[in-house]
């Protein structure tokens, strides 16, 4: 073993779980007396630190190895990967981390201030590990490692009820998942004889692999991911998690947790849905996933008033349209369901986001009623509310516009010429441009709220701190930007793909 | 460049206007006022460019923008879209106008209208299907807020009733749009190179063209998809309805020329006959509702959806007379239609506070200037000679005449659709203004139309009566651009 390698290449991790030690000992010691609510600034500040070295790392790992060098060739029998591609998304963690790091800390569910952070730097390793990984053995490791952080994370509130019976739920069906996940990895082992994605993908394309164990195994991933992912129907955890847990911790779940699953998902079954003899099967599990997932989502959602469960509801539905891109098993597939991931944990996270800031101060669950009139107090807050929102239901020149249009394309681009209804993907686009138009009902509706209601408004003036201000607006930048220009990392992607 | 000026325009004026502090209405309006101005200035000078020199597509502008789904941003105009950009203009105009006094939120307002119309402006200037429908979709959400939050009666019903129309055509057409990017072999969404290297096979035009032209065609008011627009346009404030009657019906009937009938001529012909039912359907069924409604402005509601029934049958009509027709009366249409709404919704509405007919009672003689100019928008939009809508009613019904697919009956009717537009025009013009009532016997006077009023009415009643006297005005840059429409749909007819 080559340890001044693995150093290297592990390095970002190596500070960031560094500076969780720290932020944890001065908790423990020196803040020990000071009040929640500056000890919460202070760790939080830490782990901000923590954070930004890390992402430094990553950055200088991804300029080496765009550069070519030859320092992080060596992956460890697939352990890490250090690609572009892996660095980029790994980048992406860490800022979303960022992001909600600075959302996190103006309420702590409780006096356990350092545990809460070190649980999101712990959970954001996860998820970075789990982007980097193609080795099953690491798979595992990593997503357990994001699981048992986010169980936790979402019981937090242990003064709430509610909370701790999400987390419990949350922890249940995980850790079925989980078992599915393993089981199913165990037989792609157990037919290809390999850890190694490269190795298990030689051996399913080549046709050594015994194509009905191969098959076996995906079902019981696409079942194990499906929880991860939250599609139907293994969403049940979804709703309650996002609603009862600490809004932050929601927004994590469904932004920073989704974009790894989903990246986990193209690198896993690409090669299998291209060439694997059983693949026709296999497709049409994941079309039936979609569909549900599309279909119980959007229909859901359509009665809630609580609007953190109505976007839960909603991202079961974006589950469904990014499982469209999968199914097309085609480059531009991979691509528009990489893109979607990071379009949608974008403005998902600021919806969350947005939502938590006005939980925190108004001291209780927000439902959509609460938000009549807010315009009046509060405009900043509902136009990049309004943003988020849109580009969630899809309304150009916001990115969710064209993240969706791209995943159609894919689709229907895997096979264009038909000859009756049931070929090709024209009729399962057909279904998502349907639920499209049922999805923007309840989010008009939340917006109605928002920026239409001459009520007085209900919620007093409130006061964002700048950390947050400027994560809101940032996010609300992208969203913009990349609706209005996503060819830059459209082709950044295509190219390492490759 | 100067065409897309009117984009550009737009969309500031919208960014701009919302940011200032919503006291400020005559700040507000001023520049609101400004920047409608300003775009109509635009559309005019690209008018007399076109004018000047006569080619296909001018002012093009190609940019690269995605191409991993083959989408430029690519725009220019053509005579049928200079004679909308120049509609839009002047309904951009009038609307604002007419929401002069306008008070309540006006910021917010004004930087919901703008987007619309920055949306409905980029549609006309697309020459690409992508960019097209992105402009089409922009178009979409500001009418939600400005009928719900300005709107009156059931407004929050009304704009989500419209919103999930509009939204739901729209779904239908870009469904329509990528198997045009597949089906055409190009992999382009392209709208010059599809029209000229696209190469339908006659069962993808069959089975395309129904899916784009009813995708479209429900935003223009197409029977049965037709019942948002009463709804939605009596809800609204008066100048969203002007704009919905006046421009955002054509961009329903726009897409369906350009894109369906434009790129897909052989499956335009097959459905032609079809369509051309649809239409009288539209124009008969819409009159005649029209002539029982007791609310006035769903009285100007329905005859809207019987107006755009004449533009559905010019285009079912497929041949030069009839298509010249339906883009005259895309125009005449949109100005005798913000005319009407823009009467009844605010210059009446505000002075007796009721819309009601039953209630109006000797208008004649209360408030006679506002009549006549009522009187003058029914005239016209009853197709009476010197004004617009005869022209482009006259064309429709020629072209019908010529179009041998369609069955007697379709002409008949439509004849009958016009007697049916007479009725209700000259019954509605009696109810409101000509009946004396024993019970009101007041005859006090109302308040003198406003400058405002009076400048709205003036601009459209100018143009509506400047098409009539003078069609040449508009058919002399409409032949051009219809000209490689009709060789498409020769080539296909073999």
């Amino acid at each position: 073993m080559n340890y001044p390698q693995l150093f290297l290449t592990t390095l970002p991790e190596l500070i960031v779980v560094l500076g969780m030690f720290v932020a944890l000992g001065f908790d423990y010691t020196k803040y020990k007396e000071l009040d929640p609510q500056t000890r919460s600034n202070k760790v939080a500040a830490l782990s901000t630190i923590a954070l930004m070295l890390g992402l430094a790392g990553v950055v200088w790992q991804f300029l080496q190895v765009t550069d070519g060098s030859k320092t992080f060739s060596n992956s460890f029998n697939g352990q890490v990967v250090l690609t572009p591609l892996t660095l980029w998304f790994k980048g992406l963690i860490f800022v979303l981390a960022l992001f909600v790091v600075q959302f996190a800390k103006t309420d702590v569910p409780n006096k356990h201030v350092s545990e809460y952070f070190g649980l999101i730097l712990l959970s954001t390793l996860g998820m970075g590990f789990l982007i980097t990984a193609q080795n099953l053995i690491m798979l595992f490791v990593s997503i357990e490692l994001i699981s048992l952080s986010l169980y936790g994370l979402t019981a937090f509130q242990t003064d709430k009820k509610f909370s701790v019976e999400a987390g419990i739920k949350y922890f249940t069906i995980g850790g079925v998942s989980s078992a599915f996940l393993l089981f199913g990895l165990s037989y792609l082992f157990g037919a290809t004889n390999e850890l190694s994605f490269e190795g298990i993908t030689a051996a399913i394309t080549s046709g050594a692999a015994p194509q009905n164990y191969v098959l076996i195994a995906s079902a019981f991933l696409v079942v194990g991911l499906g929880f991860k992912i939250a599609a139907a129907p293994f969403h049940l955890w979804a709703p309650d998690t996002y609603q009862c847990g600490p809004v932050p911790v929601a927004a994590w779940v469904a932004s920073g947790s989704k974009i790894a699953s989903f990246f986990l998902l193209v690198q896993l079954f690409g090669p299998v849905l291209e060439t694997s003899e059983q693949k026709e099967t296999l497709i049409a599990g994941i079309v039936l996933v979609s569909v549900l997932s599309m279909v119980l989502g959007n229909i859901g959602a359509l009665r809630q008033s609580c609007v953190k469960r109505l976007l839960a509801y909603s991202s079961i539905a974006h589950a469904g349209y990014i499982l469209i891109g999968l199914v097309a098993a085609n480059e531009d597939g991979s691509i528009s369901v990489l893109f979607y991931a990071v379009i949608y944990s974008l403005a998902t996270l600021g919806a969350f986001a947005t939502i938590g800031i006005i939980d925190s101060r108004l001291g209780r669950e927000a439902q959509i009623d609460d938000f009549n009139g807010t315009w009046k107090q509060n405009p900043g807050l509902s136009i990049l509310f309004m943003i988020f929102i849109l580009s969630l239901a899809g309304i150009p020149p916001l990115s969710g516009f064209f993240g969706k249009f791209y995943l159609f394309m894919a689709a229907i681009g895997s096979q264009p010429e038909i000859a009756s209804w049931s070929e090709g993907f024209y009729w399962l686009v057909a279904v998502a441009l349907l639920m499209s138009a049922v999805s923007l009902f309840y989010y008009v509706k939340v917006l109605k709220a928002f920026l239409v209601s001459a009520d007085t408004p209900k919620l007093p003036s409130i006061q964002i701190t700048k950390a947050e201000g400027a994560g809101l607006l940032l996010l609300a930048v992208l969203v913009v930007y990349l609706g209005i220009y996503p060819t830059g990392l459209v082709e950044f992607i295509a190219a390492s793909l490759g | 460049m100067i065409a897309l000026l009117t984009v550009i325009i737009s969309f500031s004026a919208a960014s701009i206007i919302g940011f200032i502090p919503g006291k400020n209405t005559k700040l507000i309006r001023s520049l609101a006022l400004l920047a409608a101005l300003a775009t109509f200035a635009a559309s005019l000078v690209c008018y007399f460019q076109y004018l000047a020199a006569n080619s296909q597509f001018q002012q093009v502008i190609d940019l690269a923008w995605i191409p991993a789904i083959g989408a430029q941003f690519k725009v220019g105009v053509d005579g049928l879209s200079i004679s909308l950009l120049v509609l839009t203009g002047i309904v951009a105009i009038s609307g604002v106008l007419f929401s002069w006094e306008l008070e309540d939120r006006a910021n917010q307002f004004y930087a919901y209208y703008f987007a619309l119309i920055g949306g409905v402006f980029g549609v006309f200037l697309s020459l690409d299907l992508f960019l097209l429908f992105v402009f089409y979709e922009i178009a979409i959400v500001p009418k939600y807020f400005i009928i719900a939050i300005w709107g009156s009666g059931k407004k929050t019903y009304a704009a989500m009733k419209l919103v999930l129309f509009s939204f739901v055509g729209s779904a239908v057409a870009l469904f329509g749009l990528i198997a045009l990017y597949y089906g055409s072999g190009q992999h382009t969404f392209d709208l010059i190179q599809l029209m000229q290297e696209g190469e339908f096979s006659e069962t993808f035009q069959l089975m395309v063209f129904p899916i784009l032209f009813v995708g479209f065609a429900i935003l223009a008011g197409m029977w049965p998809f037709h019942t948002w627009a009463p709804t939605g346009h009596v809800a609204a404030p008066t100048a969203a309805s002007m704009l919905l009657a006046g421009v955002v019906m054509k961009l329903g009937a726009y897409g369906c020329l350009r894109v369906a009938i434009g790129l897909l001529p052989y499956g335009a012909i097959y459905w032609a006959p079809v369509i051309g039912w649809i239409a009288v359907i539209n124009i008969v069924y819409g009159a005649l509702i029209a002539l029982v409604q007791k609310d006035f402005k769903y009285v100007i509601g329905y005859s809207s959806v019987s107006h755009m029934g004449f533009v559905l049958l010019g285009l079912a009509t497929l041949n030069e007379v009839g298509l010249m027709g339906a883009s005259l009366q895309m125009f005449s249409h949109g100005i005798i239609g913000a005319l009407l709404f823009a009467i009844v919704g605010t210059v009446i509405y505000t002075r007796t506070h009721t819309r009601q007919l039953y209630e109006l009672h000797n208008l004649m003689a209360r408030m006679p200037g506002v009549c006549w100019a009522f009187i003058i928008a029914g005239l016209a939009s009853m197709g009476l000679p010197g004004f617009s809508g005869f022209v482009s009613e006259l064309h429709v019904l020629i072209g019908t005449w010529n179009q041998d697919q369609f069955s007697i009956w379709i002409i008949i009717l439509a004849g009958f659709g016009i007697l049916a537009t007479f009725t209700y025009t000259l019954v509605k013009i009696h109810e409101a203004f000509f009946r004396a009532s024993q019970s009101h016997s007041t005859t006090e006077s109302y308040a003198p139309m406003t400058l405002a009023e009076k400048a709205g009415c003036a601009l459209l009643i100018l143009f509506a009566v400047a098409i009539g006297l003078y069609p040449k005005l508009l058919t002399s840059i409409l032949e051009p651009s219809l000209a490689p429409i009709l060789e498409a749909l020769a080539v296909a007819a073999g």
